[in-house]
């Protein structure tokens, strides 16, 4: 106690009198943390405590309430104003209500007006005169398409690799090019992309997603950021098949905000909706937890943005987010729904229940009517798939027997393109791993074995067109005299393959080519490339414990990739980590390994050309080779003298700097050699080379080859 | 190209290298039987007999007399290379990880692992030749403590410089130069991140090239000290070493031991890959061990080279005239003819 440090302990001990200091909360002095809801049911005075306990319950869920400052409801004579005054702790929570809560359906005739209080305030204080506004100077936009016209005619795709997110060129002739690395990041001391990239479905965009934060937009010649939407905790994000909207997703049941969807031109949020719809999964619901929200999904055309709910598809339009009509769609026990790809048409399907059958059910929007509907027995499961234009969609049904213990497949194929949808039927036997269309055509392919634990596997493809051959030409056919080409809605096997290593489908974008490959943990990754058309395969090659597979949006390339997960959860093939590029004939392009691996992107690329166009250019295709044959000489040519140029001169100066160094090996030669008793290494008198030519005979064998006669 | 296989180790293969002539070939095994080999026949011409451990090094004089292995043993020895018969021991206080041959062969060095109390140490002694073995004295002449801190092991020597310099690899990925009179670090760099497997210099030593584990091979000049080329790969890189005759590099690697076992033989990466020595480009890959190349060397004449693996296995390759003939991808003069 003797040494204590004086200055540390003198206020402690200090003899001077107590001074207190009056500790004043610190006054607010705007209304930041206050907003009003308006379009409340007007009620009287009984109800009000009733009222207020519900709001207080739903603006709970946003934020904090304040304790010090009750909700408010001033009184007009004996009813209520229809307003309320809510208070938050802090102004954050404030502002998330206004965005969470506003245009809420209350109840039936009771849609929710929220505002911030100084919002309001704002507008009592409007000037007497108009001032018009002066217009904001023109800014121009990033040319979001400029990748489209690269005069080499290159697909680019995008890696996530260590630290790294590269975007590479690559035309199938060379080695990738990387267009752009986040080098302005890198120098501005940020990672570009921490976790995960996605490419919008057209490749204008390109977004990456930061977990804390939210998503942000890329794009243009120099890959500039485009759009930011904020999203803490956001895990997906999706854009609408326009690119007009986008959709972030954060997975927490308990968000009034889980959902949002975005415009991208304006880069507003347009409306928030909870994880799961709050018919279908309530929070009293114990199972929720082990339910999948139901995604939303947009239509193709970005009209309408819909999901599913119970018994019912609940369908908004864009931009304006307003339920279609003001009603959902009714659907009755629906499991799974899906939009056509080609057209506003919705495909869903119910399981059984009670004495109805199963349903699979085509409605066109927004006229609502039932296109077709067809009724199934027997049902285990369905699995839908549309043809990528929206011309066909089958349906994988699994089927048991009356007695439930064996389960069959069989295939109800609906051409949707026809008066009338009519339906086609295919039973399998086997067990079907794995179904696919075709992009662009009528046919589509299956994997399926004997039995369900096999590994051996059949491929069949079947097309839904078929077309009449020479042989066949001139016979009758339902009173129909038959003609060479022509195309006949019947379906028909193409052929099986059998016995194969196959687990997975990747058809070519361009059609006509597919390639089978095995993926997964117990695999070999082996691949076949297998020409449809032709009934040939191609090639067959494996690249060892692939995990991906992707075509290139033209069809000329294929990439096969070993990523690893991106939270890295478990390091499973760290050694094989990269990725390797064919060409669609199966011929091995190009090779990249890298320590970790974990996305590898095509930018998608919508076809531009009409399906005549195509066509045009197929018959002069000679005319288009020339063309692209000579501009791919003189690229290479130009390429060629670029690189040699830059080689020769590292060569160069890699040569004089050895040259350098043997100067000064030699300047210590007459030490060396005194060191080394008088010997010289480096005297080339001291070697005798000597060729020793050896021949060793292993085995004789004489034998008679014909005897003479 | 079909290789010799060398078999006569039991265990796997830490170390290969030829003599200064390139007529035979010394090979290290945790065996701890030191072997020499006819390096055109792979015929096996005798073996070093009286280790009890592991042999981490060995290095054999210019003139191909007298021959030392480092030993896990905690010796090391030096062998008539003729006989076979044992010249004299120097015993250590740790495990001896690697040795050099001073120019001259009248002085060599040593690096011995920390054991027990006794701290990681580069000794050198001096050992004239001409003089009887009994003479020479048993205590290094100098001694160098390595750094205690940061636990950092040495892997590999050189003598640099006539005599002037040792030259000294670690495992934290970095290279000191100790001065060999006092004992002094005259330079340090750091080329690599992780730890350096292996050094190796070309025939005149002035460029030398490390491998290290963090999946790379560096190539730099000796007399500067500046950094020239990396390599780089997708495994851990055991060993690397510089052409003779022609701009290209070797290069020997694999998975860590460990985890061989997790993968199949397809998965391992366990060839030998070649390198253009100035543009850094893979251009070539020779398959054949099921194990991490442990060991890599190039005859001088640079028409054959040895690799040794973890699956103790020596294969001793010798160049296709095609591969001999090769000429440089990039023509000296440029041509207006594309491709």
């Amino acid at each position: 106690m003797t040494n204590l440090p004086s200055d540390e302990y003198e206020d402690y001990m200090s003899d001077g009198e107590l001074q207190y200091e009056v500790k004043q909360p610190k006054l607010i002095e705007n209304f930041s943390t206050t907003v009003i809801i308006a379009n409340l049911p007007q009620v009287p005075e009984s109800k009000v405590e009733k009222l207020t306990s519900v709001l207080k319950k739903l603006t709970g869920k946003v934020g904090t309430l304040s304790t010090a400052t009750p909700p408010l409801m001033p009184m007009n004579g004996d009813k209520t104003h229809g307003f309320a005054f809510i208070t938050f702790v802090s102004s954050a929570d404030a502002t998330k209500c206004v965005e969470a809560i506003n245009s809420y359906q209350f109840d039936k005739s009771h849609k929710l007006s929220v505002h911030g209080y100084d919002d309001v305030c704002g507008l009592r204080d409007v000037p007497e005169k108009y001032v018009e506004k002066t217009a904001r100077p023109y800014v121009p936009q990033a040319d979001v398409g400029a990748w489209l016209r690269d005069p080499g005619q290159r697909d680019a795709f995008c890696i996530r690799q260590g630290h790294e997110t590269e975007v590479h060129w690559a035309d199938g002739l060379r080695d990738p090019v990387i267009d752009y690395d986040g080098s302005r990041e890198k120098a501005a001391g940020i990672q570009w992309c921490k976790d995960r990239m996605e490419w919008s479905p057209k490749g204008s965009f390109m977004a990456t997603i930061i977990k804390q934060k939210g998503v942000i937009l890329w794009g243009g010649e120099k890959y500039e950021k485009l759009g930011r939407f904020a999203h803490a905790d956001v895990d997906h994000v999706s854009f609408s098949p326009n690119e007009g909207y986008i959709m972030t997703v954060s997975n927490k049941p308990d968000a009034v905000d889980a959902v949002k969807i975005h415009d991208i031109k304006t880069g507003k949020m347009i409306r928030a909706f909870k994880l799961y719809p709050s018919d279908k999964f309530r929070e009293e619901d114990e199972e929720r937890g082990e339910i999948n929200p139901p995604q939303f999904s947009w239509s193709y055309n970005d009209e309408y943005i819909a999901r599913m709910g119970e018994d019912l598809i609940t369908i908004y339009e864009l931009p304006s987010m307003k339920l279609l009509e003001k009603k959902s769609l009714l659907a009755d026990g629906i499991k799974e729904f899906q939009w056509s790809p080609g057209a506003n048409t919705l495909a869903y399907w119910s399981p059984e229940k009670g004495n109805s059958p199963a349903q699979v059910n085509l409605v066109a929007i927004p006229s609502r009517k039932l296109l077709r509907s067809k009724n199934l027995f027997q049902v285990n499961s369905v699995l839908m798939s549309w043809q990528d234009e929206g011309r066909f969609l089958g349906c994988k049904v699994l089927r048991h027997t009356k007695s439930k213990k064996t389960v069959y497949n069989n295939f109800e194929l609906f051409r949707v393109m026809e008066e009338g949808v009519p339906v086609e039927m295919l039973d399998v036997k086997d067990a079907v791993f794995n179904f696919r269309w075709e992009p662009g055509g009528s046919r589509f392919a299956m994997v399926h074995a004997e039995n369900a634990g096999a590994t051996r596997m059949n491929v069949s493809f079947y097309d839904m067109d078929k077309t009449v051959k020479a042989d066949e030409a001139g016979t009758k056919k339902k009173g129909k005299k038959l003609t060479e080409g022509q195309v006949l809605p019947e379906l028909n096997l193409v052929t099986t393959l059998v016995d194969r290593q196959c687990s997975s489908l990747f058809w070519s974008p361009a059609g006509g080519v597919i390639v089978l490959a095995s993926l997964g943990d117990s695999s070999s990754g082996s691949l076949e490339f297998y020409d449809v058309n032709q009934t040939i395969t191609l090639a067959m090659r494996e690249h060892y414990r692939a995990t991906d597979v992707n075509w290139d949006p033209s069809g000329r390339m294929v990439s096969t990739s070993v990523c690893q997960p991106l939270n890295g959860a478990y390091f499973k093939f760290q050694m094989d980590n990269g990725y390797m590029l064919w060409s669609f004939q199966g011929k091995q392009l190009f090779i990249a390994a890298y320590e970790n691996f974990y996305q590898f992107k095509w930018r998608p690329r919508k076809v531009v050309l009409s399906k005549e166009a195509v066509k045009e250019v197929e018959t002069n295709i000679k005319k288009y080779e020339r063309e692209f044959d000579r501009a791919d000489k003189e690229r290479a040519k130009a390429l060629y003298l670029e690189e040699t140029k830059g080689k020769r001169l590292q060569r160069k100066t890699f040569r004089d700097r050895v040259a350098d160094l043997r100067a000064v090996y030699k300047s210590q030669k007459q030490q060396r050699i005194a060191m080394n008793g008088g010997y010289d290494s480096d005297d080339d008198s001291n070697f005798t080379t000597t060729i020793v030519k050896m021949t060793e005979i292993i085995d004789t064998k004489e034998t008679v080859i014909d005897e003479f006669p | 190209m079909r290789p010799i296989l060398l078999k006569g180790h039991e265990r796997s293969i830490t170390y290969v290298n030829y003599n200064y002539d390139g007529d035979l070939l010394f090979t290290a095994s945790k065996d701890n039987v030191p072997t020499v080999w006819s390096a055109n026949t792979g015929e096996r011409i005798g073996t070093y007999n009286g280790h009890q451990g592991a042999v981490w090094d060995l290095d054999c004089n210019k003139f191909s007399t007298h021959l030392l292995t480092a030993s896990a043993d905690a010796t090391c020895k030096m062998w008539n290379v003729e006989t076979g018969e044992e010249v004299q021991t120097f015993k250590h206080r740790g495990p001896v990880r690697g040795v050099a041959w001073g120019e001259g062969s009248q002085c060599f060095a040593t690096i011995s692992d920390p054991f027990m109390d006794a701290v990681a140490m580069i000794s050198i002694y001096d050992c004239p030749l001409d003089s009887s073995p009994e003479s020479w004295s048993q205590a290094p002449r100098l001694e160098i403590e390595l750094p205690k801190e940061n636990a950092v092991k040495a892997t590999n020597l050189v003598f640099l410089n006539l005599n002037e310099a040792l030259f000294v690899t670690f495992d934290d990925g970095s290279i000191r130069l100790y001065d060999v009179v006092n004992g002094k670090v005259l330079n340090m760099i750091t080329p690599h991140t992780k730890k350096i497997n292996n050094v190796s210099f070309n025939r005149e030593k002035t460029l030398f090239i490390t491998s290290s584990v963090d999946t790379t091979a560096k190539l730099y000049d000796v007399v500067k000290l500046e950094h020239l080329k990396t390599y780089k790969t997708d495994r851990p890189v055991n060993d690397a070493v510089i052409s003779p005759n022609k701009e290209h590099i070797l290069l020997g690697g694999g998975q860590d031991a460990m985890s061989v076992t997790t993968t199949s033989g397809k998965a391992g990466k366990f060839e030998t890959k070649f390198f253009h020595l100035v543009y850094e480009t893979e251009f070539g890959v020779v398959k054949g061990h099921f194990g991490p190349i442990n060991a890599l060397a190039i005859n001088p004449d640079g028409r054959s080279y040895a690799s040794g693996a973890e699956d103790g296995y020596i294969r001793l390759h010798f160049f296709d005239q095609s591969y001999i003939n090769m000429k440089d991808p990039v023509p000296d003069a440029p041509t207006e003819e594309a491709n």
